[in-house]
């Protein structure tokens, strides 16, 4: 802080290249919009992406990148043409030996390249082991390889959930070597990434091997192997299969000691603040599915009151992101970089239900009164914070009564004589449907927010990116505004968040959602 | 099953049934009950007919009227005349189809979770392969139940969750009081899901014998510690006989109750060395003692049983053992959780009364794996009758354990020899050899091997200890079953007296060591260090000889009768005493007495008998007194005829010889037993005292909470109104104090303040506290000189009232132009250093978590360095979780010594909070 000289980020950006993974994800793609519309003087920006059967992976960029609307206020500023100089697109994939990058282009970037960014990342809470181990472990061991052929220096974008179950404040200063979350002190040494990760490399090559052998699907294979993720993640005290592979991930790049790198920790990233507009979001992996419930009327909320609920908008995330890898350029860093809000400025659950509550209603009322399909089952008029075993019984309940109504209606609809009004039951049958879809989905959907919203309460001590913050030049700090003491929760939720994920998730992640089930 | 011919029936009549069951109570010397005999006399309370005497009265009801009672009936009805209605009604015929129908799986067993550590781990893991799959089907009568992985899990899942609900606390005990149910199997899962250890016990079954049984069950709730108590409700008055002489047990409850008292706790994940159950040995000396078994020893046993019989994915397994017991429990049951293979459970009391219902079983379900003791081979060679095996097949059974008391060569001959028409093959049986201590199994002979026996001569064994092979035509020869080699990565070695290594064919105590090994007697180091040896081998009480390589068991060390120099085993004596007329089998037990007069053992045998008069009770003396010397070689010195049920027997119906010499001793045998009703009055009587008191100690309590809340909120709230109306933080913080000091010590809860001389005397200074109890502001409030407090969130553990008092306390906010960063807490902070104040600042952490673990904000250390004030770390101790209970009365707060923080870098601040946390684990040491 008290150093005497600021960084100065555009210095760096401009001196050195930047490596660029998992840029088409929604935070790499807000970093990429940010860094191009703050930095016009960034030297050169490489861009791993990953080519699909049909297209490659130039085209996936023009495709998906380009035509983001994360992107649009860059590119219409700035012009395509003038971005694409900026940019290289490689073709590679972080889960391969150095990131499966061609020998021409690893020789065109050694030297060059500064600092590599690495948002790459699987972030399904409970996935097959193997596949969250191929981008999150593998893919930080791979990070690593292709940091020391470069020279470049390495920023990893991981989780603040990597501390696992807790109650209270997480610090930044935790060593992250030999952590796990039921440690039981600085000299429990019971825990080892690399033991750990052969441990589950072998498990997973056994459970390959046996299903190979014995002719089982796919499926039980992959229900295995997500079991294992959960189990070891259990066993340990990470909430899910993510959070443990992230940590993992986490270890074996901090137990390189020849490369220089920093690791970024946001909390839940949301939809933006201010960049490239107000409300952008995208991929469900957020807060959007509660969001959605409470719109759609929901009203017993197994969740703590007082508990914070650790989010942060992702153009926060993305500006303290290039700040710290222009602190990284400088060598300036500290290790571990926290990036969430609860320390200054926490939103707690109690009040967020309630704001989308009163939102939801006011919907209702602009929608000229009329009440949702579900609304005759559920006559509580209020919200109401329940435990889990009371969210439980009354879905429980509600599946009773549908599927006695259903088997009625059945009844009915089979009888051989006509009867009148059938067409209307069908109708009917099919509204039931759906609800029970719904409720189903709704728990699912819940059990794994729980650890998030009941079962844990987290603070994140975020000293290291505000004392990040005046290490840099004034003018850079207006560039990349790091503000969350600021931010009107109420004023964010209602317009910025609800709205962005009605607009920009719905559409694309509820089919999904709805083709899952 | 096939309807037996029926001959010439008596029709049945109320003379002739009561005549019946007053032959039975003379017979069993209940004159005065058979006397006042009626219709309408209840079994269990007016005659004192427990369920072994009923099946009796059964067996003769319909050995006599040529008729079947209804399973219903013969179990639960409790008066003859609900037995004579039965009766009249007729034959009871199960239609075909009424039978409940054991599916046989859909699919082979998956794989064994080889990599689970702990038994929790496999369940869950079962559940997660095929939720569905049918673990265990529980027979009642012609009825049954399938208990599925799934419903297994998320009931014992509601039963954890229950627990936590009563305030279950890791590595807790929790007794289990069931009998064979499907609740059991919840319970038990759910004490292991909940991180407690369950202890499971026998339950009661007798009411005329439920003067032992409490005593018992006393000795083993109270050296377990026992926390809660899971039963059946209508267990419920013999519990709370138990309860009046075990104050520390919290709550008395069931399936069903814990099932509505969730709430939602965490899942509890246990480390494999942890206890995963206590299991209370059913020997019969002395204090009990439990075995403490860790989830790694279930484990290991386990996967060594399933590598002996070499399991496969088709195995079915039956069992009627009780299920509080190792060879039920883990051979059995765990047994097949752990293999995922369906298990068919019936009641030991559904076996009892009629034994063929177990092959019954072993035929509907093709069982493949059945372990069962000795004398139930024993009793289904002698007492089915031809008639109710038609159309039995037994061929499916591949592994007929036998194992838990003393394998006879006889029995297993017997057995073969009538079975074999049904498909049983001898080479089926495998007897082998196990104990509590070891889990469950030891050794195991190779399978599908018919049983070896080994014939040794008497003399060399019997005064030597040398077990010399006989020949054939030796009629004295000793039999003994082998039992062959132990487990893998189990060790047995024999010793002598003195501790030496005993070779081929030499008879020893039997040592053993493994990863089945228990770590000892729960809470009984005594008992522990009496069996342990300095390098990890443990005494089995059980001696044997190796043969060939395998061990062949040959009796009990403590049970083994000494005289002149003979060393006689009892059961050789009771095996010959069974045998005579007139003796009830299973029911003689043979031991020695020590008689000063000659300088060795008196060979005592008590035998029970029916016979009641003097004629036959000369005759049969006279019979056991042969048959007795032509077996051991020697008569013994006395023969006590004593009548049925006298003798003591452990749960698993297993003679208790030391009991029995110590009953023998004090001349209690041949006293006849009180009524029941006078057993219950008495104990009533003896714990009066121990009720008054508890009730009262539990009112006072009562009144102690109440008097506590009502003070809390009397003060806390008026004198906190009348805080918020003074000026100035000073007066607050100072009149506050006084308050906070009040309520201490009209609760009675004293603080006393170590080192207070470290404090600074006046001037600002940070405060930084470990967080143990709820209580902790109200108390460092009063204890210290005035201060204020940082953040409002530590208040929030508070009761409402302490909170109103405390919370005026907190620092102000800072006004809005004044703050350059939305008023963190560290400008906060710093303001009221700036006033002169004292900053009272708590960990953002878990109550109660350790002070190591417990994690600060810097804002705290910032502030202090900023404005220049010393930090001054004061550790807790001994705090209290409300204002009246049990829990630390007496607090003690330590000051540490001051830090005075320098610059305001912020690695040097980390380093701070590091030093002043580890200066706070220090104090709390």
């Amino acid at each position: 802080m008290m150093d005497s000289q600021e960084t100065n980020v555009g210095r760096q950006f401009s001196r050195h290249e930047i490596l660029l993974t998992g840029g088409s994800g929604f935070l790499g793609k807000v970093v990429l919009g940010l860094l191009l519309d703050r930095f016009p003087e960034v030297s050169h920006i490489h861009f791993l992406s990953r080519p699909s059967r049909d297209f490659s992976a130039e085209d996936r960029f023009e495709k998906d990148i380009l035509a983001s609307p994360a992107l649009a206020p860059v590119v219409e500023s700035h012009g395509r043409e003038a971005l694409r100089k900026k940019i290289t697109v490689w073709a590679g994939d972080v889960s391969k030996p150095q990131f499966g990058l061609s020998a021409r282009a690893l020789e065109r970037m050694r030297g060059r390249a500064g600092v590599i960014i690495n948002c790459a990342g699987r972030v399904d809470f409970l996935p097959p082991v193997d596949e969250s181990f191929s981008s999150n472990v593998d893919g930080a061991e791979h990070a690593v390889e292709v940091a020391k052929w470069l020279g470049a220096a390495l920023l990893h974008v991981s989780t603040a959930f990597v501390s696992g179950k807790s109650d209270g404040l997480i610090e930044e200063t935790e060593p992250i070597l030999g952590y796990y979350p039921r440690r039981r002190g600085p000299n429990d040494r019971s825990f080892d990434a690399q033991e750990e990760i052969a441990h589950c490399r072998e498990q997973i090559r056994r459970i390959k091997e046996s299903s190979n052998g014995g002719g089982k699907s796919t499926r039980e294979q992959a229900k295995r192997l997500i079991a294992l993720g959960e189990r070891r993640a259990e066993h340990w005290g990470w909430v899910n299969t993510y959070t443990y592979a992230k940590s993992l991930g986490e270890q074996v790049i901090a137990a390189e000691t020849g490369i220089r790198c920093a690791i970024v920790r946001p909390a839940i990233v949301e939809s933006a603040l201010r960049f490239p507009f107000p409300g952008w979001i995208e991929g469900g992996r957020t807060a959007a599915p509660l969001v959605l419930m409470a719109l759609g009327g929901m009203k017993a909320w197994p969740v703590r009151r007082d508990m914070p609920l650790e989010i942060v908008p992702v153009d926060l995330v993305a500006a303290a992101i290039l700040t710290v890898a222009a602190l990284l350029l400088d060598g300036r860093n500290a290790p571990v970089y926290h990036l969430a809000t609860a320390d200054v400025n926490p939103i707690h659950l109690g009040t967020l239900v309630r704001w989308l509550e009163s939102e939801a209603q006011k919907r209702q009322r602009a929608e000229g009164g009329r009440k949702p399909a579900a609304g005759w089952f559920d006559r509580q008029k209020r919200v109401r914070f329940v435990s889990v075993e009371q969210a439980r019984a009354r879905r429980a309940h509600l599946a009773r009564r549908v599927h006695r109504l259903q088997s009625i209606l059945e009844k009915y609809h089979k009888a051989s004589v006509p009867l009148p009004g059938k067409k209307a039951l069908a109708n009917w049958s099919m509204a039931l449907r759906t609800l029970e879809l719904q409720a189903k989905f709704r728990e699912q959907t819940l059990d794994q927010y729980l650890p998030f919203i009941l079962h844990n309460r987290y603070i994140f001590e975020c000293e290291n990116i505000r004392a990040g913050y005046e290490r840099i030049a004034s003018g850079d700090r207006e560039r990349l505004p790091w503000d969350p003491q600021d931010i009107a929760w109420k004023d964010y939720w209602i317009h910025n968040q609800v709205p962005g994920i009605e607009r920009w998730v719905q559409p694309d992640a509820v089919k999904e959602w709805a083709f899952r089930i | 099953m096939a309807a037996a011919p029926k001959p010439v029936a008596t029709e049945p009549s109320e003379p002739e049934l009561l005549d019946l069951v007053r032959e039975l109570l003379r017979e069993l010397g209940s004159t005065h009950a058979a006397e006042s005999l009626t219709l309408h006399s209840s079994f269990e309370r007016d005659l004192g007919l427990g369920s072994l005497e009923r099946v009796e009265l059964l067996v003769r009801c319909e050995a006599h009227f040529q008729t079947r009672l209804p399973d219903e009936v013969a179990q639960r009805g409790d008066t003859p005349a609900e037995w004579l209605q039965a009766l009249i009604e007729g034959e009871d015929k199960p239609e075909e189809g009424s039978r409940y129908r054991i599916e046989p799986p859909a699919r082979e067993a998956p794989p064994p979770p080889d990599d689970a550590l702990t038994m929790a781990e496999v369940l869950r893991r079962q559940a997660e392969i095929e939720p569905d799959r049918v673990q265990a089907h529980l027979l009642e009568g012609d009825a049954g139940e399938a208990i599925t992985y799934r419903r297994l899990i998320e009931t014992a899942s509601a039963v954890a969750r229950g627990l936590a609900g009563l305030g279950l606390r890791r590595d807790e005990t929790v007794a289990i009081m069931l009998p064979t149910c499907s609740d059991f199997f919840y319970a038990f899962f759910g004490v292991m899901l909940g991180g407690g250890i369950a202890v499971p016990i026998y339950p009661p079954a007798r009411p005329d014998k439920i003067e032992e049984y409490v005593r018992r069950q006393v000795a083993i709730l109270k050296n377990a510690g026992v926390r809660f108590l899971i039963s059946f409700p209508q267990a419920k008055a013999v519990t709370q006989l138990m309860r009046a002489t075990l104050p520390e047990m919290a709550a008395v409850t069931s399936v069903d109750e814990l099932r509505r008292l969730g709430v939602d706790a965490p899942p509890v994940v246990v480390a494999p060395s942890e206890t995963a159950f206590i299991q209370y040995t059913s020997g019969s000396t002395g204090d009990p003692k439990g075995v403490v078994l860790s989830h790694a020893n279930i484990l290991a046993n386990i996967r060594g049983i399933g590598w002996a019989v070499k399991v496969r994915p088709t195995d079915v397994v039956v069992s009627w053992l009780p299920l509080y017991h190792d060879m039920g429990l883990i051979g059995s049951w765990l047994f097949s959780v752990y293999y995922s293979l369906p298990i068919t459970v019936f009641s030991p009391i559904a076996f009892l009364s009629r034994p063929d219902r177990w092959l019954w079983a072993l035929h509907h379900s093709r069982g493949t794996l059945c372990p069962a003791p000795n004398f139930s081979y024993e009793m289904c060679a002698r007492k089915i009758p031809e008639a109710a095996l038609e159309g039995l097949d037994l061929s499916a059974w591949r592994i007929a354990i036998n194992a838990g008391e003393a394998v006879l060569p006889e029995t297993l001959e017997r057995f073969a020899a009538r079975f074999a028409p049904y498909g049983f093959h001898a080479e089926s049986f495998v007897p082998c050899y196990g104990l509590a201590e070891s889990s469950v199994a030891l050794a195991f002979p190779p399978i599908a091997r018919l049983p070896q026996i080994d014939r040794i001569r008497r003399e060399m064994f019997e005064t030597e200890g040398r077990a010399i092979p006989a020949d054939a035509s030796d009629r004295s020869s000793l039999r003994f079953v082998r039992n062959g080699r132990p487990l893998p990565g189990h060790e047995i070695r024999l010793v002598d007296e003195q501790g030496g290594l005993l070779g081929e064919r030499l008879q020893g105590r039997v040592q053993f060591r493994g990863p089945s090994r228990t770590s000892g007697y729960y809470r009984n180091p005594q008992a522990t260090a009496a069996v342990m040896t300095s390098d990890g081998w443990m005494d089995s009480g059980d001696l044997g000889y190796w043969a060939e390589g395998e061990i062949c068991v040959t009796g009990r060390f403590k049970d083994i009768i000494i005289k002149a120099g003979h060393n006689i085993m009892p059961q050789e004596i009771e095996e010959a005493a069974s045998g005579v007329q007139g003796v009830r089998k299973g029911c003689v037990a043979a031991f020695g007495v020590r008689d000063s007069a000659s300088g060795t053992e008196r060979v005592v045998v008590v035998a029970e008998t029916r016979a009641t008069s003097k004629d036959d009770l000369g005759r049969i003396e006279n019979e056991v007194i042969l048959r007795v010397t032509e077996a051991a070689g020697l008569p013994p010195d006395q023969v006590e005829l004593v009548p049925p049920q006298s003798i003591p027997k452990t749960s698993s119906g297993k003679i208790r010889r030391n009991e029995t010499r110590r009953l023998y001793e004090s001349g209690a045998l041949r006293a006849t037993r009180r009524a029941p009703w006078l057993q219950i009055a008495r104990l009533w009587i003896e714990n009066l005292e121990v009720y008054l008191y508890l009730s009262l100690r539990r009112s006072a309590r009562g009144l102690a909470r109440l008097y506590s809340s009502l003070m809390l909120s009397a003060l806390g709230y008026t004198f906190g109104t009348f805080t918020r109306l003074m000026p100035g933080l000073g007066a607050k913080s100072a009149f506050t104090r006084l308050v906070a000091r009040a309520v201490l010590a009209l609760g009675g809860r004293p603080v006393t303040l170590e080192n207070a001389e470290r404090l600074s005397r006046r001037g600002p200074a940070v405060i930084i506290a470990n967080r143990e109890g709820a209580f902790d502001p109200l108390l460092l409030v009063a204890a210290l000189p005035p201060c204020l407090i940082a953040d409002t969130a530590a208040l929030a553990s508070l009761p409402r009232a302490a909170s109103f008092l405390l919370r005026p306390l907190a620092v102000p906010q800072v006004r809005k132009s004044q703050q350059p960063s939305g008023g963190m807490l560290r400008d906060r902070i710093v303001q009221a250093l700036k006033g002169g104040y004292r900053v009272l600042v708590f960990p953002d952490s878990a109550i109660g978590a350790e002070p190591v673990l417990s994690r600060f904000r810097l804002d705290a250390f910032h502030a202090a360095s900023s404005a220049g004030a010393p930090l001054e770390p004061v550790g807790i101790r001994g705090s209290f979780r409300s204002l009246s209970g049990r829990e630390p009365w007496a607090t003690r707060l330590t000051v540490g010594e001051p830090v005075v923080a320098g610059a305001c870098e912020l690695r040097e601040l980390v380093a701070l909070r590091e030093r002043v946390r580890h200066e706070l684990a220090d104090l709390c040491r």
